[in-house]
């Protein structure tokens, strides 16, 4: 969702994450600095000349106007009676997600659901809302988290906001540059935006944990959250995704590069890189089998972003294998779901055998990271064939690749825009070493009519393997295994918050990390 | 109360009393159809006590209505491609791959594309206008498809040919839709045989949309549509809520999101989207083109991509029904306590086929339940 620390308890949360943090000396209805990492620990009062800088909806219809709301109906009405305002944000939008929230109701049950909200608010219809809310469901509402995230036109990039628990104090946690900024990145806000964008976890149908088109949420254990508007006029996950996230995470990251195409020189192009060779934050998508339809002869479609990061090599002109990989008998994946243990746990008593609603809900390269490397492409950073080159190496693991990682040493402290020997793309590629600095120059050095096809008939070749293990008992095991070793290199992030985000398994703690290789085959992972 | 006669879908055409009135029985002759269920073929595929004809039985006045929505782009196509130029394609590549209630066709000039027509209007209704006005049927190809559409392209032998060279591609026109399961009649036996409340035993009462399009087997459980719109239509009954269809009865389309949409010129890409036949809420027709040639198409981006293909468009357009549900909580039907499966021999000797009355419509022929 709109993460902005969702649902932790933020007061703990700052009070355990930034010693020296004291939410007890925060005064209502004042604005506070706090960048974590940057900023005193205590926070500090934004003076009026900062305030003036930040021209987000939040700053300017709410704290320049004096208005610091305790509770989200709070903030909600003083938007509302700016409607009328040129300024005003009167669309209003909810969406609902919670890991338990499709767990039948039943009379008592104490069962963690976790729903939670998000809102925007935009000024007409089919433009991206430059307001998100992520609200606390159910509780008191002046102790449930709220925080806010405004986009700010004129700077070109989010800020983010929230209010401490129980007053009226606000504190501006950073914009979507600290995210990319090593003193605050990982920190505050950031450990969630971890680019500086806006988070959806489940990004794609089926839309997991979320009320969607595929599967509603229909219920609400919480008598009050089940009354409440944000809950009773609830969108679909779809509308968000393509409304919301894909909007913004696009125009965040054309403003960025258009920032550095107008300066001329990229500088620290590690911030840039990391995005095509690591995995800085990532997505989870699923089957579009509800876990529950799992039947003996009937097949089941694995999603494309397990294996290879498809979304990226076919939009860069690598002819993509057009076979989805499936495993062709559902009997396969259950008796592989019964033999590691898989089981939904809300650790408070609620145990149900098998996995997520939607089944195989596994990480995939993240939106962010993959629009970046597009937008370098088509804005002519850098050619297509070096963002290519650096996704083949180690293709079979498109998350979580130590291998690719590798490259990112050595990296040029700055670079020139554009396909020149200064550029990005000559720098880079003079300065790979080792195996998979090898692996990069193999693709590199191809001529620009033959790398597409070369790396159509690696994947090609891959997808073979990858198809006939998957008719085998022991291949679905394998695969079984191998996500739920990067399932738990997600769950070590701070967007992993809740339970039942993923099945619990019997694999034990300790299990090697694993990989797959382009023979199909899944082994320990070399250099995790 | 009783609604007086079904009006044509989204009102696109004003049609004179004695055609109105033609028109609403062979919606009626639909949800006759729908009522009764097919019980000469399977079992457990009735009664259907929950829907009924608004026509025939009063909408009370706690009535309320239920707008379902989903996406144009058709699922089966994203299941079968893994990648997004590759699902493009396939959805481009014909109109039998256009399953979700919405076909398209591009339209091109020396190669590049000058618009993009959308449309959801039912087959029966242009039968049916074919049969009782045949001059207005060209005209209306000739104002919404080409100019150059002559009454031989559209009629052999006097009879209307549904799929004609101007309707049958996803490059020539389209007028309305041609794919076999996108049709009014079984859009209304889809509300229908979905209202069946089910509580199986060992299982207890259906609720989510993949197990009650299985169990109910009314329509393809791999479309956007289909299970989507029986699992809302079947939320409704769960409320023993008494279930119809808003006239006038039809598919819409819901509207074109345009936030990824990125205009060469800042313009607002809603400026090229047009709602050309039916009512602004209920849109049966839509044209994709820019305004004056401003520019052209494929210079304008969605999500980065250059527009190249009507499918980038069904990706962001929302289709919808209306439903309509009434006397909720007082409905005393008992649920069904087992799945739809083909009758046993022995009981399918003592079953009769239903009933229908046919209206008499001359050259009209009613389209057979949709597969």
């Amino acid at each position: 969702m709109t993460r902005m620390q969702a649902a932790r308890p933020r007061r703990a949360g700052l009070e355990s994450n930034v010693p020296g943090f004291d939410a007890a000396l925060l005064e209502d209805g004042q604005l506070y600095g706090l960048v974590v990492g940057i900023d005193p620990p205590e926070g500090r009062k934004l003076p009026a000349a900062e305030l003036q800088q930040l021209r987000d909806p939040v700053a300017e219809l709410l704290f320049e106007r004096g208005t610091f709301p305790a509770t989200t109906d709070e903030l909600l009405r003083a938007l509302d009676a700016l409607n009328g305002d040129p300024a005003g944000l009167p669309h209003q939008r909810s969406y609902v997600v919670g890991e338990g929230g499709r767990i039948p109701v039943q009379a008592g049950d104490g069962t963690a659901r976790s729903l939670r909200f998000a809102v925007t608010r935009a000024s007409a219809p089919n433009v991206p809302p430059e307001l998100l809310m992520s609200v606390g469901a159910g509780g008191d509402p002046r102790q449930r988290f709220l925080q806010v995230a405004g986009w700010d036109q004129t700077a070109g990039h989010f800020n983010f906001y929230l209010r401490n628990e129980g007053t009226t104090a606000w504190i501006w946690a950073g914009n979507s540059y600290h995210a990319l900024e090593p003193r605050s990145r990982g920190k505050g806000p950031f450990d969630g935006h971890v680019n500086g964008s806006l988070v959806m976890k489940e990004l794609k149908v089926p839309w997991s944990h979320w009320h969607s088109s595929r599967a509603s949420i229909r219920e609400a254990a919480d008598e009050a959250v089940a009354a409440d508007p944000l809950f009773a006029d609830r969108a679909h996950a779809d509308d968000f995704e393509a409304s919301v996230i894909r909007p913004w995470v696009g125009r965040w990251t054309t403003r960025r590069l258009e920032r550095m195409r107008a300066a001329g020189t990229i500088e620290h192009p590690d911030r840039l890189m990391r995005q095509v060779l690591t995995t800085t934050t990532a997505n989870l998508v699923s089957t579009q089998t509800e876990s529950a339809r799992l039947a003996a002869g009937a097949p089941l479609r694995l999603p494309s972003t397990f294996f290879f990061n498809l979304d990226a090599l076919e939009q860069l002109g690598v002819p993509v294998p057009p076979a989805v990989p499936v495993i062709p008998d559902g009997r396969l994946y259950a008796d592989a779901l019964a033999a590691v243990g898989s089981r939904l746990e809300d650790g408070r008593g609620f145990r149900s055998a098998g996995d997520t609603h939607f089944a195989f809900l596994v990480p995939e390269p993240a939106l962010e990271d993959v629009t970046v490397v597009l937008r370098m492409a088509s804005t002519g950073m850098v050619p297509a064939r070096l963002l290519v080159a650096a996704l083949m190496v180690d293709v079979a693991n498109p998350t979580y690749s130590p291998r690719r990682a590798a490259l990112m040493e050595p990296m040029p402290a700055s670079a020139d825009w554009g396909d020149g020997p200064t550029g990005l793309a000559e720098r880079f590629a003079a300065g790979v070493t080792g195996p998979a600095g090898e692996a990069f120059l193999a693709i590199w050095q191809l001529d620009d009519d033959a790398w597409p096809q070369v790396c159509g008939e690696i994947l090609t070749r891959y997808m073979q393997h990858v198809a006939d293990r998957l008719a085998t008992p022991d291949g679905v095991l394998d695969y079984l295994r191998l996500a739920v070793s990067r399932r738990r290199r997600f769950a070590r992030t701070r967007l992993a918050e809740f339970p039942m985000l993923f099945p619990a398994t019997d694999i034990p703690i300790d299990a090697p990390a694993l990989e797959l290789t382009l023979e199909g085959a899944v082994r320990p992972q070399e250099g995790a | 109360m009783l609604l007086g006669q079904f009006a044509p879908p989204g009102n696109a055409d004003p049609l004179d009393p004695q055609h109105a009135a033609k028109w609403s029985e062979v919606v009626k002759s639909f949800f006759q159809t729908a009522l009764v269920g097919h019980p000469d073929q399977v079992a457990h595929d009735a009664p259907r006590p929950q829907f009924y004809d608004p026509t025939a039985t009063e909408t009370a006045d706690d009535a309320a209505e239920a707008t379902i929505t989903w996406s144009a782009f058709p699922r089966q196509v994203a299941l079968a491609a893994p990648g997004t130029r590759q699902r493009w394609e396939l959805a481009d590549s014909s109109r039998a791959r256009q399953d979700e209630y919405c076909e398209w066709s591009v339209m091109r000039e020396g190669g590049r594309i000058t618009s993009i027509q959308f449309t959801c209007e039912p087959p029966e209704y242009w039968r049916f206008l074919a049969a009782v006005d045949p001059e207005r049927v060209v005209a209306l190809y000739r104002q919404f498809v080409s100019r150059d559409v002559q009454e031989d392209d559209l009629f052999v032998d006097d009879r209307y040919v549904l799929l004609n060279r101007w309707n049958s591609t996803t490059d020539g026109g389209a007028m309305h839709l041609i794919h076999r399961p996108n049709s009014l009649s079984a859009e209304i036996e889809l509300a229908a045989a979905s209202s069946i409340v089910r509580e199986i035993p060992g299982e207890g009462t259906l609720m989510e949309e993949q197990e009650l399009i299985a169990c109910g087997e009314y329509g393809n459980g791999e479309r956007n549509s289909d299970p989507h719109i029986g699992g809302e239509v079947n939320a409704l009954t769960r409320q023993r809520a008494d279930v119809t269809l808003a006239d006038p009865v039809g598919l819409y389309i819901d509207g074109l999101r345009t936030e990824l949409f990125e205009t060469p010129d800042g313009s607002d890409p809603q400026a090229c989207w047009t709602v050309v036949r039916g009512d602004p809420e209920r849109a049966v027709r839509a044209v994709f083109e820019v305004p004056d040639d401003r520019f052209a198409i494929e210079e304008i981006l969605i999500d980065g991509q250059p527009i190249a293909f009507g499918a980038q468009l069904a990706d962001h357009i929302t289709m919808k029904l209306v439903g309509v549900a009434c006397r909720l909580g007082a409905s005393d039907a008992e649920p069904l306590s087992a799945c739809v499966s083909p009758l046993a021999l022995e009981g399918a000797a003592s079953l009769q086929p239903p009933t229908v009355e046919i209206p008499d419509l001359g050259e009209f022929e009613l389209a057979s339940r949709a597969g």
